[in-house]
């Protein structure tokens, strides 16, 4: 189990390559080299008699498809009958060595029968080929939805404005490669150790592919080194280091090289959107239209989820009175796009705010007022039926606007954008649909004095642990050192469902809450028997109980502590959380709503060399309304973050196929920034308490990265009084939409 | 998934040794900031090394007056520091990769680094399935649509700037040692073989006269650094002979031509000026997409960052 120490500067913790079982064994993946093809053979004797090599095995020994989506499992652990990817795990080999493991992986033999293949979304939209027999037309999901009056809104608009928006395809780049340890024990359970974000899920997700009984499944998180999404899903790795592992008895362990990362993607999805909005006679937004191709590669992962998030959330930050989308994603046979920080949200919002700006222009109005009166207000519905609570849209205007002097006078050859964005803190309904609680915590005084804290949550560097002990510590009037975290294994912790969608923050902050709330009463009743204070007349400070009226009279907390013991046994807290909200009436409405929305709004200042088409960003402001900072440094990271990832797919990343292979796969050759690269960053927390959040905080995790692409191509846009409608902003392209 | 293996690796105890290794077929290894992702790569397999960055003779930096005598093995990051070098030539030195690639990467290694290519450098199993190149032992050029001639690029904005500087090469044999110009060493062609070195290479000289108020270079990456570059050049106003004389410049382009070389002083017409360079740099450029950006947009690219630096100079 993962304790939370504080000590990853100093190089303590351990991650999933510094497992060591006794008795290790090491698999590697032999990966198909066609984009899409029937499978012949696959021919395992030369890998089996490869020395050192103890076993190896095809897609033939899993009986299950798998996949994040219960409505859309179609991913085999390892290939079966067709591969439909460069990269596609097809047999793994376990041995000895990782050196034996590899040489006998490149030993294994593959007979192809090569299919036309399809590499972007206009192809497959022609339906020639067939990446799955059970999907003719080549998309996962097609969404249609339409809310209050679109064409009369557009029939009636006093201006209707257009745009075609290219968004391209992205890696997270998390510093720590993907890898799991599994462990097939004598008492026939199934430990694993694993580079993940969802830790339970992994749990459900193994046992479903593996016809295993949850309860034989112990998932153990150790220290991760980064997954801005990429790593929500269950991967082939993490199955057959099980299944092998079952096979032989021994430990496996399976580290992807950066390479293998890259085939195994779940990236960012390539988009190419079309969007219209209808515009009253006092400028608002009457209507939007969209229409929203996404290429999803090979499989479905959480691509449902994704197709309904691009059209969904349309609907925040500005008013509308009818939206209406359709949202498609296609089968490639590229490797599958999944959830990257902002998920599904990125690319939509990106076409917005550019739309935006467009008709400000037209309109002849300041795009970051006009931004401000098109604002949803606290308590506001929206046409879809997303319930805001606090919003501090405005707030974050205003201080973008007057920390970047948007209002002053312009700088010769240089320009301002401005963009805004809203984002959900945790999906309203889970994944797998049930009444369960999203977040459970247990939170233990121990009679030193100190406190141990019961979590789920899946700390993956972002501070969630750190966040938890914070919120159980101010509950308990305590500093944060005496609460130790206890995270990261599903037999000792409490479920939580996972670091995604930004939910940590508030669902398991609000479990965490209630843990110590129910801590705290437990002391307080001891104090107040020993002491002959009501319990109300008391209060809790640092290391001690004392009278409000006299904070001379008290006792220590470690003798609170051990007088609850005297009455009651265990000193425990338990607190959950679940959503109190209802999906409304029409397919499609569990995704989109959240207990929370965050607020953002970035201002870039850019400087572009017009005759090479080179933008440079020189400043980058992002306000972000996190509800309230549980943890300023922690926010401020979060801040630093999004901003160094928004300018990264502005301006230096992109994926995509180079003929039929994927490409770049090495990070020398995938454009994300390094220091020197990066512009001024100016973080600006807002805090609009919201009554639903702990303490009435949001996220902060994924939000303020989505204004900050488009804030630089707005005013790149306005630098060069064109309209650059197409990320990245390769210098190539800009020059391309550029003719002076 | 596939890296090559290396067969023989001898630290050179001092220069005689170094020299006699080379001459058996040994790969002279200083920095290894080339080299060793080339062999981790796979595309060198079974190669010998003679480690030679901990010999004197080829880690100095000497002035004489006349020329700068730059060892081969001195690093980039402590040339980017000497006093004695010039600030052009300092200032290239730190565009190059990273400060930590620097402290490693060496002057020589930089000048005889191999050829790139989008469709070379990269794993084993991402080559092979695309199919083998000209360069991995296949009969076409992935990055020339199937073409048969290699269309790699070696980007060293080093090269260029000391084209510009017309530096020299010396190179120590068992024989002795021999020098040539720095022009000389890269071939014109779009051959896909390596560099054949006369030997070990073993001082960069650099004369003090010749160029007028130093060399102007131009570098063109994705990113401020760890990039290889799109585009390098470097141009030096060359001292007229006589008043009457019209000035002359040298012009070195690296990155985007397979290899580093002068361009022909018809680039620009008598009076020093250019008339549509980007056209007359079309028959020089390559047509093809070896790097991240589209050919004509080098081209043009090319053509005003060129026309910056003679401004500048």
């Amino acid at each position: 189990m993962a304790r939370s120490t504080g000590t990853a500067a100093f190089g303590f913790d351990q991650y999933v390559a510094d497992i060591q079982p006794p008795g290790l064994l090491y698999a590697a993946l032999a990966r198909s080299t066609k984009a899409y093809a029937q499978l012949e053979k696959v021919d395992l004797a030369g890998a089996l008699s490869t020395p050192g090599v103890l076993a190896a095995v095809d897609g033939a020994v899993f009986h299950r498809k798998v996949g994040m989506i219960p409505t859309s499992r179609d991913e085999p652990p390892l290939a079966l009958d067709v591969v439909r990817y460069v990269g596609e795990p097809v047999a793994a080999v376990v041995a000895v060595t990782p050196e034996a493991a590899r040489h006998g992986a490149d030993r294994v033999r593959i007979l192809y029968r090569s299919l036309p293949f399809i590499p972007d979304i206009q192809a497959s939209a022609t339906g020639a080929t067939t990446i799955h027999a059970s999907m003719p037309d080549n998309i996962l999901r097609d969404v249609r939805l339409s809310f209050g009056p679109v064409d009369e809104c557009f029939s009636s608009a006093q201006r209707i404005v257009s745009g075609s928006y290219s968004y391209a395809g992205s890696t997270h780049a998390a510093m720590e490669t993907h890898g799991a340890v599994a462990w097939w024990r004598p008492e026939q359970r199934l430990w694993i150790w694993s580079s993940t974000q969802s830790p339970f899920h992994l749990q459900h997700n193994l046992a479903c592919a593996l016809d295993l009984d949850p309860a034989a499944v112990r998932v153990l998180k150790p220290k991760v080194g980064g997954g801005f999404g990429g790593k929500c899903e269950t991967f082939s790795h993490e199955i057959v280091t099980a299944q092998l592992s079952k096979m032989l008895n021994r430990p496996v362990r399976l580290i992807l090289t950066r390479e293998e990362v890259f085939y195994t993607h779940r990236g960012r999805h390539h988009a190419l959107m079309d969007l219209r909005l209808a515009l009253g006679s006092n400028h608002e937004i009457l209507a939007i239209d969209a229409d929203i191709s996404l290429d999803g590669g090979a499989y479905a992962g959480l691509g449902v989820v994704t197709t309904h998030y691009a059209g969904q959330l349309l609907a925040i930050p500005y008013k509308l009175k009818a939206l209406r989308f359709r949202s498609r994603r296609y089968f490639t046979n590229a490797p599958p796009a999944g959830p990257k920080r902002g998920h599904g949200s990125v690319q939509i919002r990106f076409a917005m705010e550019r739309l935006i700006d467009k008709a400000a222009v037209s309109l002849g109005i300041d795009p970051l007022v006009w931004r401000r009166e098109l604002a949803l207000a606290p308590g506001a519905s929206t046409v879809n039926e997303l319930k805001i609570g606090s919003t501090g849209f405005g707030a974050c205007l205003d201080r973008v606007a007057g920390a970047s002097g948007w209002f002053d006078s312009s700088v010769e050859g240089e320009a301002l954008g401005v963009a805004g964005s809203a984002y959900i803190s945790g999906a309203a309904f889970p994944i797998f649909p049930n009444r369960l609680p999203h977040s459970q915590a247990m939170l233990r005084a121990d009679r030193s004095g100190l406190f141990t804290l019961y979590t789920g949550v899946a700390e993956i560097g972002q501070g969630t642990e750190h966040a938890m002990a914070q919120l159980a510590a101010e509950t308990l009037g305590q500093e944060r050192h005496r609460v130790t975290v206890l995270a990261g294994d599903t037999d000792a912790c409490p479920v939580d469902l996972g670091s995604y969608s930004s939910r940590v923050t508030l669902m398991a902050g609000k479990s965490v809450i209630a843990a110590a709330q129910e801590v705290r009463k437990q002391l307080l009743r001891a104090a107040s028997a020993r002491l002959k204070i009501p319990v109300e007349e008391l209060d809790i400070i640092p290391g001690r109980i004392v009278s409000k009226a006299d904070e001379g009279r008290g006792l220590s907390l470690k003798k609170a502590i051990a007088l609850a013991e005297e009455q009651a046994g265990l000193v425990l807290g338990t607190g959950h959380y679940r959503p109190d909200m209802k999906p409304a009436h029409y397919k499609g409405s569990a995704l989109g709503p959240s207990p929370a929305y965050s607020f953002s709004a970035a201002v870039a200042r850019v400087s572009v060399d017009k005759e090479l088409g080179l933008i440079r960003v020189l400043d980058l402001w992002l306000a972000h309304d996190c509800g309230t900072a549980i943890d300023r440094k922690s926010v401020l990271a979060q801040l630093y973050g999004c901003a160094i990832m928004g300018y990264g797919e502005a301006l230096l990343e992109s994926t995509g196929l180079v003929g039929s292979v994927t490409d770049p796969v090495a990070l020398i050759d995938y454009g994300v920034p390094l220091v020197g690269d990066l512009p001024r960053i100016h973080p600006l927390i807002v805090e609009a308490p919201d009554p639903e959040g702990p303490r009435g905080a949001k996220e902060v995790g994924e939000g303020p990265l989505l204004p900050v692409i488009p804030a630089i191509a707005n005013a790149a846009s306005r630098a060069l009084g064109v309209d650059l409608d197409s990320i990245p902003l390769f210098p190539d392209m800009v020059l391309e939409m550029y003719s002076p | 998934m596939k890296p090559g293996a290396i067969g023989n690796l001898v630290v050179a105890t001092d220069l005689a040794e170094a020299v006699g290794l080379v001459e058996e077929g040994f790969l002279p290894l200083a920095g290894g900031t080339d080299l060793i992702p080339r062999c981790t790569l796979g595309l060198l397999d079974g190669v010998s090394l003679v480690h030679i960055s901990g010999i004197p003779e080829i880690a100095m930096v000497a002035c004489d007056g006349e020329t700068l005598s730059l060892g081969s093995a001195v690093t980039l990051a402590d040339l980017s520091v000497h006093p004695s070098v010039p600030a052009w030539l300092r200032a290239a030195c730190l565009r190059v990769a990273s400060a930590g690639i620097r402290t490693a990467a060496t002057l020589g290694g930089n000048l005889l680094q191999a050829p790139r290519c989008r469709f070379l450098n990269r794993p084993f199993f991402w080559r092979s399935a695309h199919g083998a190149c000209l360069r991995t032992g296949g009969a076409i050029c992935r990055a020339g649509g199937d073409a048969d001639e290699c269309h790699a690029s070696q980007r060293s904005l080093l090269a260029a700037v000391l084209l510009a500087a017309d530096a020299r090469l010396e190179f120590l044999t068992s024989r002795g040692p021999t020098t040539i110009t720095l022009e000389s060493l890269y071939p014109r062609d779009l051959a896909p073989a390596d560099l054949q070195a006369p030997g070990l290479l073993s001082r960069v000289i650099i004369p003090n006269s010749g160029s007028k108020g130093g060399i102007r270079w131009e570098v063109l990456t994705r990113r401020t650094s760890i990039d290889y570059p799109e585009i390098a050049l470097a141009v030096a106003e060359i001292s007229p002979v006589s008043k009457h004389t019209p000035p002359a410049r040298r012009i070195a382009v690296s990155a985007p031509l397979p290899w580093p070389r002068l361009l022909p002083p018809t680039i620009s017409d008598s009076s020093g000026d250019f008339t549509d360079l980007e056209e007359a740099l079309t028959t020089i450029f390559p047509s093809v997409q070896t790097g991240l950006y589209d050919p004509a947009y080098l081209r043009h690219a090319a053509a005003v960052l060129l026309q910056r630096a003679v401004r500048r100079s």
